[in-house]
């Protein structure tokens, strides 16, 4: 029929994509990567040194996974063995000053609360160092939420003393629908609420990672989906992070996007989106850290307004204050206007101008 | 036709239809995008599973309902993936009264009471002509003809006279909106970026107040506001355009000199050609424009492969001794002209007893009998004298093939020059057979015809007295052509008389009528004797249900017909207590894949004596 992988589920053709990857090998005493950065930590702009740790990999992106996601691919070729962990916190943290105080956000590609991923000796020695050291004011950990559980949490606040300790979760949006078809991600916002609400308890704030524009939704639709999963997710959330959909290497989004069937969203688009969300909800921190903003392969808009209409977003992620956000403007928003309007319309036939 | 679209001409692929909603609307037709997702308007999208709930979706339903109105189509709830996932899925389908116009995204399969199929993902082909075509190809063959095809998110003025000739009906305005804002300035044969033009080159209301100092001083959105007029009016007279090309049934000729601007296009117009089998189900036998066949692409067409092909099939030589290969000429009926006047007059007392087949570019072969026979007396093509090599390669096949199968043991002389002789040497080569020339240079050169006269005198025996040329060979040959083998003995028999001047011959036998020569095509009208004569043979036959018709066969009287009917093909109507001619209005196709409409036009009915 009209379809090319008519009897393949997208889960299949995920797979078959990252089947063709090869994963490069490199030392495991190095983390994928580590780097240092500015967030708003009660009202200050203090240090942040984010470390993305070189593990096995997302177990549910190993057999398909994530849509739009490439991140797998920064695991390693072989085993990290516990030592090597630590090997690559040390590293990590020779960053950092001797006396900044920072914030730490641990990646892992995967989950940090994954025991196979970060076995629980490494969690222990990971978490223990960071409670240690002085300069840490506090810690996240990004994970799925079905490793948010009463023990995982209780041990892990055990380990970081009375540092505040925060989950980051990658829910990506409050439809279910969106999340399993389009990004294929497996679980449902009611797995996010029990996180959540799991972590609320036991005194762990939660900051929830959006996606705007996963791939077969329309600029327009794509808004309003951002601008609804904020409005759901405010009672379980203290952060919302918005990551605006970019084209990763080895993904199906980039294979749509090879073939003209994917767009990177509008800058103008999240500018809409946190123009809505923040003044509806001005307690909440909004951020978003346009990456690649301006390629072709990452969030933009015309090539003269992209590199400024993303500083905006990354100034407003830092202040929070919405008045960087206005009097952007440029011709390519009459454009972008009419995609909003018409992107809904084309029947799957993204515009990709 | 459907409830709701009806289609009033056609020509091959292309058709102009009425589509009823709040008002009639011509198609093919531009949607106006912005406006479907009002609910007010002529087309109305009833939202998208991916943003909308199922109860929202029902709601919506319930309220389109409840206006109880079928003056707005409705585009039924989907899920969309695009084409590299495919897997599209509609619903609630069956919760919409099917009373109301409904349009529906095409998802592998044909449903009941569908007004409109949507081709998904139709937007993003443009670089992609072979998979467009695939898609496009693949929905007109699956949905029932006579629903109308919308094409999303595609619409330029460039692009919708090929499209519209793969069988689009429907566009929107989308594309010509992207493109307005992007600086655009649109015409049929591309755009131009209006800042880089020195004046505009059109002369509509909108441009002609405007000069090019006055476009220059416009901000971006005044730009926009302007260009979109322009744009929107050059599509909109593009479809008005399209439409009457399809009205004169010479849409492929514009599309072949209009798809050269560009590789999308074109490429479109020559999948479409390799793929014949869908378009020539449906395409015409004969049309009455003459056909215009100048571009590389026209060698291709249709009814040129279709006269070939059913020549090969179904056309017997006559029984003689001697095959005379001549060339073209401009003038049609070739017989009427200088040059075969000066052929016939030259072969004088021989003509009779020798076979006659004329080489033509891009025709091939044609055997004097069908000189008259659509589309052998109704092509019109650049003569210069110089041919491509494909030209030559299509005519040498033809020709190849015809002698091989055709020719017999017949001995085989080529009055011909130039590239015609290059041809025949050829073949000759090819299918290792001598060809004798009788040309010293030019055709009609006095030497060149008394060397014609004393060769084929010469090769001709004493008993071949075959006496070829008179009209009754002529006329069993059309009839074999157009309706079988063997069709011609029974139809135009031995013991028939032929009457009328030439071309105007009339077929009797005892007394009775059986047929007439239209001389316009070039094809046989029957009688209800006629029709009664070739009953038995079940050929270009339509069945009926149990009624008497009058006036026009509408397709759900419909039984069974013979596949090989084509539009405006003689057709006999066969009933319980009925036995009637007329002309096909639908392909067998058609008739098989469509609801309503008129399918036959009938001219004689005869109840039969069953008693």
């Amino acid at each position: 029929m009209t379809n090319n992988n008519n009897n393949k589920s997208i889960n299949e053709m995920v797979l078959d994509i990252r089947n063709r990857q090869r994963i490069k090998p490199s030392s495991n005493d190095i983390p994928t990567a580590s780097w240092k950065g500015k967030d708003l930590f009660n009202g200050d702009i203090v240090s942040t040194l984010t470390i993305i740790f070189k593990t096995d990999g997302c177990y549910w992106g190993k057999a398909g996974g994530c849509t739009m996601c490439g991140y797998v691919y920064d695991s390693a070729a072989e085993s990290p063995d516990d030592s090597n962990l630590m090997n690559q916190l040390n590293k990590s943290l020779e960053k950092l000053d001797e006396n900044e105080d920072v914030i730490i956000k641990i990646f892992t590609s995967g989950s940090f609360l994954d025991p196979n991923e970060i076995s629980l000796v490494s969690r222990k020695g990971i978490l223990t160092t960071l409670g240690a050291d002085q300069r840490i004011k506090k810690i996240i950990v990004e994970t799925r939420p079905e490793f948010v559980t009463n023990s995982a949490l209780e041990e892990s606040l055990g380990y970081v003393g009375n540092k505040p300790f925060e989950i980051a979760i990658g829910l990506e949006t409050s439809s279910d629908k969106i999340r399993l078809e389009s990004i294929n991600k497996g679980y449902t916002f009611n797995d996010f609420i029990q996180a959540s609400e799991i972590a609320k308890k036991k005194g762990v704030t939660t900051k929830t990672y959006l996606l705007l524009k996963p791939p077969f939704i329309s600029e327009g639709q794509a808004i309003n989906d951002i601008v609804k999963s904020a409005n759901d997710i405010v009672p379980y959330s203290e952060t919302i992070s918005i990551n605006l959909c970019n084209v990763q290497k080895g993904t199906l989004v980039e294979r749509l996007w090879e073939n003209k069937e994917y767009r990177p969203p509008w800058l103008w688009s999240i500018v809409e989106a946190i123009k809505a969300i923040k003044s509806e909800h001005p307690d909440i921190l909004v951020m978003s850290d346009p990456v690649g903003a301006g390629s072709e392969r990452g969030p933009h808009n015309c090539k003269e307004c992209s590199k400024t209409v993303a500083n905006a977003i990354r100034t407003f992620s830092q202040t929070q204050d919405l008045r960087v956000l206005e009097n952007l403007s440029c011709d390519c928003k009459l454009t972008w206007e009419l995609v909003k309007q018409l992107d809904d319309l084309t029947y799957g036939s993204p515009i990709t101008v | 036709m459907t409830k709701y679209f009806e289609i009033i001409d056609k020509n091959g692929s292309a058709r102009l239809g009425n589509l009823k909603l709040k008002q009639n609307i011509r198609t093919p037709a531009l949607i106006d995008t912005p406006g479907i997702k009002d609910f007010e308007s002529l087309f109305i999208d009833l939202g998208s599973m991916w943003n909308s709930s199922n109860d929202e979706l029902i709601k919506i339903i319930k309220h389109i309902q409840e206006k109880g109105s079928c003056e707005n189509l409705v585009i039924v709830p989907h899920q969309i993936f695009t084409p590299t996932v495919g897997n599209i899925k509609s619903s609630f389908l069956d919760d919409i009264s099917n009373s109301i116009p409904i349009g529906l995204v095409y998802d592998g399969y044909k449903k009941d009471n569908v007004d409109m199929y949507i081709i998904s993902g139709s937007g993003i082909y443009s670089k992609n002509a072979r998979r467009f075509f695939e898609q496009i190809l693949e929905i007109k063959s699956n949905v029932p003809f006579d629903t109308a095809i919308y094409a999303p998110a595609v619409a330029l003025p460039q692009n919708i006279a090929t499209l519209t000739y793969l069988g689009v009906d429907l566009f929107d305005s989308t594309a010509v909106l992207i493109a307005s804002s992007q600086d655009m300035y649109l015409t049929t044969y591309g755009f131009y970026d209006i800042n880089q033009l020195s004046e505009l080159p059109c002369m509509c209301q909108d441009c002609s107040s405007l000069s090019h100092q006055n476009v220059m001083s416009m901000t971006r959105k005044e730009r926009f506001s302007f260009l979109k007029k322009h744009n929107i009016n050059v599509i909109k007279a593009e479809l008005a355009n399209v439409r009457q090309k399809i009205k004169d049934g010479c849409l492929r000729e514009y599309v072949e000199s209009q798809s050269s601007s560009s590789p999308l296009l074109t490429s479109l117009l020559r999948h479409s050609d390799n793929n014949p089998t869908y378009m020539e189900k449906i395409t015409e036998i004969v049309r009455s424009r003459t056909l215009i066949a100048n571009t590389s692409d026209s060698l291709h067409r249709i009814e040129f492969s279709r006269f070939s092909q059913r020549t090969l099939d179904r056309y017997s030589p006559p029984d003689n001794s001697v095959c005379l290969i001549l060339p073209c000429s401009a003038r049609k009926p070739y017989s009427f002209s200088q040059s075969h006047q000066k052929y016939i007059k030259a072969l004088g007392k021989y003509r009779k007893y020798i076979h006659e087949i004329i080489l033509s570019s891009p025709l091939g072969v044609i055997p004097r009998e069908l000189e008259l026979t659509y589309p052998a007396a109704h092509y019109d093509i650049a003569v210069t004298g110089h041919w491509s090599e494909d030209e030559k390669k299509i005519v040498a096949d033809r020709l190849s093939s015809y002698l091989k199968y055709k020719s017999g043991s017949k001995k085989i002389v080529a009055h011909v020059e130039g590239v015609y002789r290059e041809i025949c040497e050829r073949v000759s080569l090819e299918l290792n057979i001598d060809i004798i020339y009788t040309a010293t240079g030019k055709t009609t050169s006095k030497d060149s015809l008394s060397n014609l006269r004393k060769t084929v005198s010469l090769l001709l025996d004493e008993s071949s007295n075959f006496r070829n040329l008179e009209p009754r060979k002529m006329l069993k040959s059309i009839a074999d052509y157009q309706f079988g083998s063997k069709i011609g003995e029974i139809l135009v028999p031995n013991n028939s008389i032929i009457k009328g001047p030439y071309p105007k011959y009339q077929v009797y036998i005892d007394q009775d009528q059986i047929a007439t020569l239209i001389p316009q095509y070039g094809i046989l009208a029957l009688t209800i004797e006629g029709a009664k004569l070739i009953a038995d043979e079940n050929k270009y036959t339509v069945y009926i249900d149990d009624f008497i018709p009058k006036g026009s066969i509408l397709v759900p009287g419909i039984i069974n017909v013979d596949p090989d009917i084509r539009p405006k093909d003689e057709v006999i109507v066969k009933g319980p207590r009925v036995i009637c001619v007329g002309r096909a209005v639908m392909s067998a196709y058609e008739m098989m894949n469509s609801s309503y409409g008129i399918a036959v036009d009938i001219r004689h009915v005869q109840k039969l004596d069953n008693s």
